[in-house]
């Protein structure tokens, strides 16, 4: 049995190990925010944050992350108050057909946790893993970059 | 404003004391203004007596912002802010007919606010009206006198309507009941633009902050009401070669909680979960009859399109002769099949149970989903409820019900709901691609400086023969056994021989150069002058399923055409930006001497304001002051799509190899701006889906099979690739036309052309990646 802590609550799975975190999170706790896309850790929406640090949970298999910390879409803001990162995308108004924003979301705010004052190239590196087939990147940038300045 | 259209709306059956009000979606296109009296009602607004406005939505939401700028136009007739207004999705229903899409119940053609503009408008204000009457007989009583009733001495605002003599006020809820009993008005009073308070503003989307906390629902994360163990997954295995069939299979360690389903194109694997059935799926060993496509490669079709472009081709329009030794200037221009890649995946989740069928999915084309599982499973398509979600992405492959069917036959053989989910490789190897066209142009540019001759040939396959069932089913009135046989017939002529007598050209392989619309002569859509013209198509049909890919026909057609303006400017010297606007004057004074409106080539109105939009464009992007510097380029086009028009000048840095698209200004005329924010989102998002198709995409074919798999090997604009960019618009009171194609199909033309800017190296093919251009960063 692989037990961690999704969002804070304790949480256990006995199903095949091998089974990547995505699928545990979205076919058996029912946490459908983090998105299926690609399944080779090649586009990014299934963004995560595992002990802090932005994984790709298609690729991550759940016997790797036990005893670990699992954050997710749903447990990035606080007490009903949105995150700094979800804000400023609502601000700029982000979001298209909002797929892939999830990942877009926990790719940033990792970053700005772990810099908080990144640089243009930072940003670049930290983000051009996710993919976003409306093309919202100018608003990405400009929401990131507000953070980084705020 | 004031409208008689009492046809146009109606009261609904009262629900629950509801004040419910319907209306027509009917648009004047091209030709007048459509018959509206035989047209259902689309669109309802409910006003319920706990005070809640309901609005429901006909069109999907995949992030062209409908569900904000949509509910914008009812909110401002109604006084409501937009977001306090709850939206849902229309289910099936033959009132929900688009009537850009030939009635068909489908989302596409950038026709949402241009069908929906006034009518909604008139819905909300005849709503309000009705809740403004209602007061004043409550507040009058027996002082009530219908002719002195004056509609504008009351306010509506925040779901109340306030006396503005007395402050009265009462709540939408407290009148609901009271306002449904009264007749709809006869005459509805619109508002004036100039006293919008949500229209023409950037108010924030409607479903922003749904989707940035996760709560969003997308087809691939809706489930009908059961828990999650009673549910399953299926993952199917096709044939790799695109039209081959099953043979047998044989699955390796078989399992107890794991089914196959044979089907005719492949196996279906269903497990208790997604992974169980993904990796069942693997250990499948089938054997397939590759069928006609077995043979089919990639550079045999560029070969063959080629050929063909030599050949003489079926006469389309402009001049009857064609002569393609006149022009001295000849240009190949090569297009390849490129996929959607929506981030969502194609999925679709049946249930079938006591004799009816639901159905969870995301989709352009509910009413074809309806009428395919009605077909699979032989029920009446009054038993098959189709639950449509927001859509992770669209861009036209979601009007095609290909899923649907799979997950109804699957679930057909199952008393639990069925998750169909498509895997990433299963999604770019069996998409309905935008089609591999080759265009072939010959021109000359005259001693006075102006086009003389353009005979413009082009060579692809049919999307409306791949789309002719959608729209069969989607009209809700055809029964699925005609509907086969009708697309088999108007399948038909697709032959050779039946294009040749009957339609001389499928309108979507064509639209740019010349107008879409088949019932007319095909009238030149190029706006700048040309003496001699002539458009021709030569069909070929490799049995690759293509269809609608965002902007369609334009595309291509205008890389073609832009592309060429830009040779023909460069054959004389000429500046680009001083060409073309000296062909947009000269067709305007051609247009003088043309009283016959039909006979004219474009509308003068409409070349006027591609030159404003031009002058614009050149102003932002400071075009006449570009640098020279050696290895920058500027490249420019110019393109009308769905009534929009957009003009983009594209900066490049080119050094050997590498290429930088650094900076992008672009300038659009889609007529009065409903909300200036999702305008500029549509635009930037449009400039970043061309970039990506002319910069890397295409879908290449060896042996009949698809090369290229996930996104590793077929890779979109990445954050790093995007370019800045500066987007404006034109202010003025046009009639709104749609914003979520336009901005395409001028990317690849002003592209290339900033390429040869910088380098002197023309580019004709795409992707650009193929002339081993690449991007990349450099100082």
């Amino acid at each position: 049995m692989i037990t961690f802590r999704v969002n804070g609550v304790e949480k256990s799975f006995t199903g095949d190990e091998d089974t990547p975190l995505l699928w545990v999170l979205r076919d058996h706790l029912d946490l459908t925010g983090t998105k299926f896309g690609c399944g080779v850790a090649a586009c990014g929406v299934c963004t995560v944050h595992l002990d802090g640090i932005a994984v790709r949970a298609c690729v991550k298999r759940v016997a790797d992350v036990q005893n670990k910390d699992v954050t997710t879409i749903e447990g990035l803001s606080k007490d009903n108050r949105l995150h700094p990162v979800q804000k400023a995308w609502v601000e700029e108004n982000v979001p298209q057909c909002g797929y892939c924003q999830s990942g877009q979301i926990m790719a940033a705010a990792a970053l700005l946790h772990a810099k908080p004052n990144p640089t243009d190239s930072d940003i670049e590196i930290a983000m051009c893993g996710n993919l976003c087939r409306c093309g919202t990147y100018p608003r990405i940038k400009k929401a990131i970059q507000k953070l980084a300045r705020g | 404003m004031e409208t008689t259209r009492r046809d146009f709306l109606k009261t609904g059956a009262v629900i629950g004391g509801s004040l419910i009000v319907g209306a027509k979606i009917a648009y004047a296109n091209e030709r007048g203004p459509a018959a509206a009296d035989d047209k259902p009602f689309g669109a309802w607004i409910q006003i319920t007596p706990s005070n809640e406005v309901y609005f429901y939505l006909d069109k999907a939401e995949m992030g062209q912002g409908v569900i904000s700028s949509l509910t914008a136009l009812v909110g401002e007739e109604l006084g409501v802010h937009p977001n306090k207004i709850r939206v849902q999705f229309a289910p099936v229903g033959s009132e929900y007919g688009n009537p850009a899409m030939f009635g068909a119940q489908m989302t596409g053609g950038s026709s949402s606010l241009r069908t929906t503009w006034k009518p909604l408008r008139e819905a909300g204000a005849a709503a309000g009206w009705m809740i403004k009457r209602a007061f004043a007989k409550q507040t009058l009583g027996e002082n009530f006198r219908d002719r002195a009733f004056r509609e504008e001495e009351y306010e509506l605002r925040d779901l109340q309507v306030i006396n503005k003599k007395t402050g009265a006020k009462a709540s939408f809820g407290q009148l609901a009941t009271a306002a449904a009993a009264l007749e709809i008005p006869s005459h509805v009073k619109l508002k004036d633009p100039k006293d919008f308070i949500f229209v023409g503003k950037s108010i924030p989307r409607y479903d922003a902050t749904m989707k940035v906390t996760g709560k969003a629902k997308f087809g691939i994360d809706t489930d009908p009401e059961v828990t999650k163990s009673e549910m399953l997954n299926c993952v199917i295995v096709r044939c790799p070669v695109i039209g081959g069939t099953l043979s047998s299979f044989s699955a390796e360690d078989e399992k107890p909680e794991i089914k196959y389903i044979k089907l005719k194109n492949g196996v279906a694997v269903v497990a208790p979960t997604y992974w169980q059935a993904l990796q069942a799926s693997k250990k499948v060993k089938a054997k397939w009859n590759f069928g006609k496509n077995a043979n089919l490669n990639s550079e045999d079709l560029t070969a063959e399109y080629n050929r063909l472009a030599k050949q003489s081709a079926a006469y389309v329009s402009g001049d009857k002769v064609s002569n393609m030794n006149a022009g001295q200037i000849e240009a190949f221009y090569e297009v390849p099949f490129v996929p959607h890649a929506t981030m969502e995946p194609m999925n679709c989740t049946t249930w079938i149970r006591d004799g009816q069928c639901d159905v969870w999915v995301s989709t352009q084309a509910p009413a074809a989903g309806r009428e395919l599982a009605a077909q699979v499973t032989g029920l009446p398509p009054s038993k098959i409820n189709v639950h449509s979600t927001l859509i992770g992405g669209g861009f036209g492959r979601r009007i095609y019900q290909d899923f649907v069917a799979e997950s109804v036959s699957v679930a057909k053989n199952f008393d639990k709901p069925v998750k169909l989910t498509w895997t990433r490789e299963d999604d770019f190897k069996n998409d309905y691609y935008r089609p591999m066209m080759v265009h072939r142009i010959k021109g000359s540019v005259g001693k006075d400086g102006m086009i003389d001759f353009w005979l413009h040939r082009t060579v692809g396959q049919s999307i409306l023969s791949y789309v002719i069932d959608v729209f069969l089913r989607s009209l809700n009135i055809i029964p699925s056994s005609s509907v086969d046989f009708l697309t088999k017939m108007l399948g038909g002529f697709y032959t050779p021989k039946f294009f040749k007598t009957k339609f001389r050209t499928d309108p979507f392989a064509i639209e740019g150069v010349v107008t879409n619309i088949p019932d007319l002569p095909y009238r030149q859509m190029i706006p700048y002058a040309i003496d001699n013209f002539r458009v021709e198509f030569a069909h070929i049909d490799p049995k690759v399923p293509v269809g609608f890919w965002r902007s369609v026909g334009h595309s291509h057609t205008a890389f073609a055409i832009e592309s060429f303006m830009d040779e023909l400017a460069d054959s004389v010297k000429a500046d680009p930006y001083q060409f073309r606007m000296k062909h947009l004057d000269k067709m305007i004074q051609k247009n003088n001497f043309i009283t016959r409106p039909l006979a004219r080539l474009i509308d003068t109105p409409i070349l006027h304001r591609k030159k404003i939009l031009l002058q614009k464009l050149e102003q932002i992007s400071g075009w006449s002051n570009r640098t020279s510097k050696a290895g920058v380029g500027y490249g420019m086009a110019l393109h009308e799509a769905f009534g929009t028009m957009c003009g983009m000048v594209i900066e490049v840095l080119v050094k050997e190899n590498k290429l930088k698209v650094s900076r992008v200004f672009c300038v659009v005329d889609c007529g009065f701006v409903v909300n200036p924010d999702i305008v500029k989102a549509q635009v930037e998002g449009s400039v970043i889906f061309g970039l990506t198709a002319a910069l890397k995409q295409e879908i290449t074919f060896k042996d009949g099979q698809v090369q290229q798999n996930n996104f590793y090997d077929s890779d979109l604009l990445r954050y790093n690739e995007c370019p800045e960019m500066t987007v404006d618009y034109i202010r003025n009171n046009e009639a709104p036309s749609g914003i979520g194609e336009p901005a395409v199909p001028p990317v690849a033309p002003a592209l290339c052309n900033a390429i040869f800017a910088a380098t002197g190296k023309r580019i004709r093919k795409l992707p650009i990646a193929k002339a081993g251009i690449f991007t990349g960063d450099f100082a």
